[in-house]
């Protein structure tokens, strides 16, 4: 059944009828809807400012990070081994990679195919979810060498890898959300949107690990 | 002209009627989803903020009537400024201007239905409500926060304050946080999306600038403050070492941190007061805003700016020039977007044909004082002179100038002004002038003499001062000058109080106002208009022919938009009409939400760590509770 | 130059649009972040770990943001220009609007850009104010 919708009152720039995105529930009424609408939809903007709102949080982590480091006479201080490179880059390198299927999961719902959409948003949370477990075995390894009791080095490093932690982890609750909802219960607009929402979280999650990385291993680079 | 509702559109608007049926009672009021109700709670729940502010400033006045004042001891004095502060910022202006006044208008100005994500609006006051409640919890059990509202360490560090003040204010902080950043979320998404078909950023009202600005300020700004709290709770509760120097920690990374936030938030609180401003003057001058791009760009790059400029509080604090005059450079060139504004407002009253009712003597008194305390900040924005005034009350002169005179008094003016819309009920006319009067002598006569206190050398935040300093004749005067202006606000609440039951109607329009919400009923019905209005100008009340086209748009049953909460979407620059969105009618998740994060940041207060994580995934299954229920996409 | 409808709606016209309205307080912010960063990291650290050429770098910073900052306020002149007259409906309204935004706030960040890049060279070296 496809969406009804209106025509617009006067001469507009836009030709044929104003979808009701709602009335869409089935896969080929979504992909008529989303091919109709020019403007991001509402939810794509809140998760858009969401994630701007996150950015900044980074983005103050990070400079704490360099604040910190200009304001010591070491950095690392005495006693405390710079950070290894090789391990920390792979996997941010395997978490970066997961912005593959995540992308083709927009494509996929954005088209109508709810169940490949779902497997490709399955496939990215498998790894993200192998990503995790890794990462916190090496904080807990890192936990072993020094403690965020100790310096303000330690205090921020675990700060700020912690911080990195939870939104990844918040983005694999999402990522099983999502992948549930349209899985199992078929595509409608609002899950659409909640689609290219998550995918959204993801790319910037994503950018941010790396430069969270980057900074991380900033003494060993 | 207002919408006629005649015969044929009767029928019309019986169907939006039916539709948009609200629930009644209490259980109506919690699970509202409805922008003007739950700006209405947002006004009443800040109003009581703004009273608990008013009695500490009022005591803190009594303590400082004479010489070695005995009513506070110098505990209990920390506890009042630094509850007072708190109070009014964030319990009391943001509050009442985001929430309060920007929730129930924005969508009436725009020509929406409702805010974009009306759940998360709901949500939004609810956490405001849970943070200050948290917060005030503090103060009732004797714990209030104490080391003032910037809460610098190490006074604030677990050293020196060992109790849990601190805490109540660090967790408040970043509760009341979540709620703002939510509540911005929402204007920005709003304004973008939800403007009605033909409302391109040229044609927006100037309030909406304001909201804008305001909005975008609160998601960029808040999470620094959020940082710092956490790094500071991160301190006092795990032993952490962001701000204590012997362990490669800075106190000034608190002082950063927080003035980067704290400068925006200057400017968030005052923003709002300027697009209420720009909305009232055309109103009773009968023209239109001078310059209007000019003053819309002026809103927008005054936000933006007031990030670059958060050094300036920290002028005294040993920095090197080389960094600091970026800051100054800011500062002094930040004046010019408000002085266009300040100029633009006077160019319309003298160009225009002034009609001197109580809304627009408040905001000629706002004119007057936002020039006093702009002055005084210009001065500051000089590194050596702000070297001489630091932590004197001739800065508690400057800030309380722009933020009591330059961002309440709109709010004041607001309150009479929209009061007849908000309520269909005229106010008296007579009363609202002298508290004017009242508020307006009052105000001058505590905060002026401050400059000169300031200069005479008396330090801000001291519980008391000798009597052979100088300072008692200015520091009397004062206090008076206190007590005159509660008795003013005091004159306002209780004019607004006995007109809510025995004011003559209002009608829809009764000071022939320039933007849309004066198109529909006073009050608004549930679904704001009953059909989506036609617009050319940012005054669109003032455009008589699409007015009239919307008569017969509506006569015929064209643009209703009644099969549900319905309301258009459309695109952000030009306003092309994009899809028909559905919105929620009224949702309980939203206050199960505001409790269990209350209960979580109460838990971590408490130490019960497993508790908080607990109340944390019973609020994310409420979440999932939320989203089962498909609304707007 | 002149602007028809169809041009307006384009995505050229718009990025340059945003860039005129955008670019110079966008160099600001480039030249304020990069210049602080700078300061602190010479002045902040204890006992020389470094030597970074601070008023080189203010001024160099400054310059490229000048220079940024002028790029955006020529495009913002030449839509002006190009959409003078106009009626007040979108997009040419909204063009038009915008273009005299990008002409105020790009002469404002010129503003502090100059006044960055003439005060800091002039400024003794991690002196206390």
């Amino acid at each position: 059944m496809s969406s009804s919708g209106e025509h617009p009152p006067r001469p507009s720039g836009r030709a044929g009828v104003i979808p009701r995105s709602s009335e869409a529930t089935t896969a080929g009424a979504v992909a008529l809807v989303a091919r109709r609408r020019v403007a991001q939809p509402n939810g794509w903007w809140g998760m858009a400012l969401f994630v701007a709102s996150e950015a900044t949080l980074f983005g103050t982590l990070i400079a704490t990070y360099f604040y910190l480091d200009f304001n010591a006479p070491r950095w690392p201080p005495a006693g405390i081994k710079a950070p290894s490179v090789v391990l920390p880059l792979i996997a941010t390198a395997v978490l970066v990679s997961t912005t593959v299927p995540m992308f083709l999961s927009v494509r996929a719902a954005r088209a109508g195919y709810a169940g490949l959409a779902a497997r490709f948003v399955g496939a990215a949370l498998l790894v993200q979810c192998i990503y995790l477990a890794g990462q916190i075995l090496l904080f807990r390894h890192d936990l072993n060498d020094f403690r965020p009791d100790q310096s303000a080095y330690a205090s921020i490093y675990f700060t700020t890898l912690a911080a990195h932690h939870a939104h990844v982890l918040l983005g694999i609750l999402l990522n099983g959300w999502v992948a549930a909802r349209i899985g199992i219960g078929g595509l409608t607009t609002y899950r659409l949107t909640a689609v290219r929402c998550v995918a959204l979280y993801w790319y910037v999650v994503n950018a941010l690990a790396v430069l969270v990385v980057l900074t991380q291993l900033s003494p060993s680079l | 002209m207002a919408t006629l509702i005649t015969p044929s559109a009767e029928r019309h608007v019986e169907l939006l009627e039916q539709v948009w049926a609200e629930r009644q009672g209490v259980l109506g009021w919690l699970t509202t989803t409805d922008h003007k109700r739950i700006g209405i709670l947002y006004f009443f729940t800040s109003l009581a903020f703004f009273a608990a502010g008013g009695v500490e400033a009022l005591l803190i006045r009594t303590q400082l009537v004479g010489p070695n004042g005995h009513v506070l001891s110098p505990a209990a004095f920390d506890e009042m400024f630094t509850m007072h502060g708190i109070t009014m910022i964030f319990l009391f202006v943001i509050p009442m201007t985001t929430g309060a006044f920007g929730n129930y208008l924005i969508p009436l100005m725009i020509g929406a239905r409702d805010m974009a994500f009306p759940r998360m609006n709901a949500v939004s006051y609810w956490i405001f409500l849970g943070s200050g409640i948290f917060m005030y919890i503090g103060l009732v059990t004797g714990h209030a926060p104490n080391s003032g509202w910037f809460d610098y360490v190490p006074l604030a560090s677990k050293q020196f304050d060992p109790g849990n003040n601190i805490d109540f204010y660090g967790y408040g902080l970043i509760f009341n946080g979540i709620s703002s950043t939510a509540a911005a979320i929402n204007f920005i998404v709003t304004i973008f999306k939800l403007r009605a078909p033909g409302m391109s950023l040229n044609r927006m009202p100037l309030f909406c600038y304001a909201f804008l600005a305001v909005s975008f300020s609160l998601v960029f700004a808040l999470p620094a403050l959020s940082m710092a709290c956490v790094f500071l709770e991160l301190d006092r509760q795990l032993g952490f070492h962001f701000y204590d120097v012997s362990n490669g920690g800075d106190p000034l990374l608190w002082q950063n941190l927080f003035w980067i936030f704290g400068h925006p938030e200057v400017y968030i609180i005052i923003l709002p007061a300027f697009g209420i401003a720009t909305s009232i003057i055309p109103t009773f001058v009968r023209r239109k805003m001078v310059a209007f791009p000019l003053v819309a760009l002026a809103e927008i790059m005054v936000a933006f700016l007031g990030f670059g400029v958060w050094v300036h509080h920290m002028f005294a604090v040993g920095l090197a020039t080389i960094t600091t005059i970026y800051f100054a450079a800011a500062s002094l060139i930040i004046v010019i977007p408000s002085a266009i504004q300040l100029f633009a407002w006077i160019a319309t009253i003298l160009t225009g044909t002034p009609i001197f009712k109580t809304p627009l003597l408040f905001i000629i008194g706002f004119i007057l004082f936002f020039m006093i305390g702009g002055l005084s900040g210009v001065t500051v924005a000089a590194i050596p002179f702000d070297q001489q005034v630091e932590d004197s009350y001739y800065i508690v002169a400057h800030f309380h100038f722009v933020i009591f005179g330059a961002a309440v008094f709109p709010i004041l003016g607001g309150m009479y002004y929209w009061f007849p819309k908000v309520t269909g009920r005229m106010y008296h006319e007579g009363v609202g002038k002298v508290s004017f009067y009242l508020t307006f002598t009052g105000t001058l006569v505590t905060f002026f003499p401050m400059h000169i206190l300031g200069i005479l050398g008396m330090p801000r935040r001291v519980y008391t001062y000798p009597a052979h300093m100088g300072w008692t004749f200015l520091n009397l005067l004062e206090s008076i000058g206190s007590y005159v202006l509660a008795s003013g606000l005091i004159l306002i609440v209780v004019n607004l109080a006995v007109s809510l039951f025995r004011g003559p109607l209002a009608g829809n329009d009764p000071f022939e106002g320039d933007t849309l919400e004066w198109s529909t009923t006073s009050p608004p019905p549930p679904y704001n208009y009953p059909l989506i209005p036609t617009v050319s100008s940012p005054y669109a009340m003032w455009d008589k022919e699409d007015r009239e086209l919307d008569n017969r748009r509506l006569a015929r049953g064209e643009g209703l938009l009644a099969r549900g909460h319905e309301t258009p979407a459309s695109t952000v620059q030009d306003a092309e009409w994009d899809e028909i969105l559905h919105m929620p009618p009224h949702s309980a998740w939203p206050p199960v939400v505001g409790l269990t994060l209350t209960g979580m940041f109460l838990m971590l207060l408490l130490h019960h760590y497993e508790i908080a994580a607990g109340f944390l995934v019973a609020g994310g299954l409420a979440l999932l509770a939320w989203h089962n229920k498909e609304y707007a996409g | 130059m002149k602007l028809d409808r169809v041009q307006m709606r384009s995505t050229r016209t718009t990025l340059l649009l945003w860039f005129g309205v955008g670019g110079g307080p966008a160099a600001w912010a480039l030249v304020h972040v990069m210049g602080y960063a700078m300061g602190i990291a010479q002045c902040d650290q204890p006992a020389g770990r470094w030597q970074l050429p601070v008023h080189a770098w203010d001024v160099g910073v400054a310059a490229v943001g000048l220079v940024i900052g002028l790029a955006a306020m020529t495009v913002s002149v030449r839509i002006y220009f190009a959409t003078r007259g106009v009626d007040n409906a979108p997009p040419q309204g909204r063009v038009h609007f915008l273009s005299v935004v990008g002409l105020v706030v790009n002469f404002l960040a010129i503003m502090i850009i100059i006044l960055d890049g003439v005060g800091t060279p002039l400024t003794g070296l991690c002196h206390q104010s």
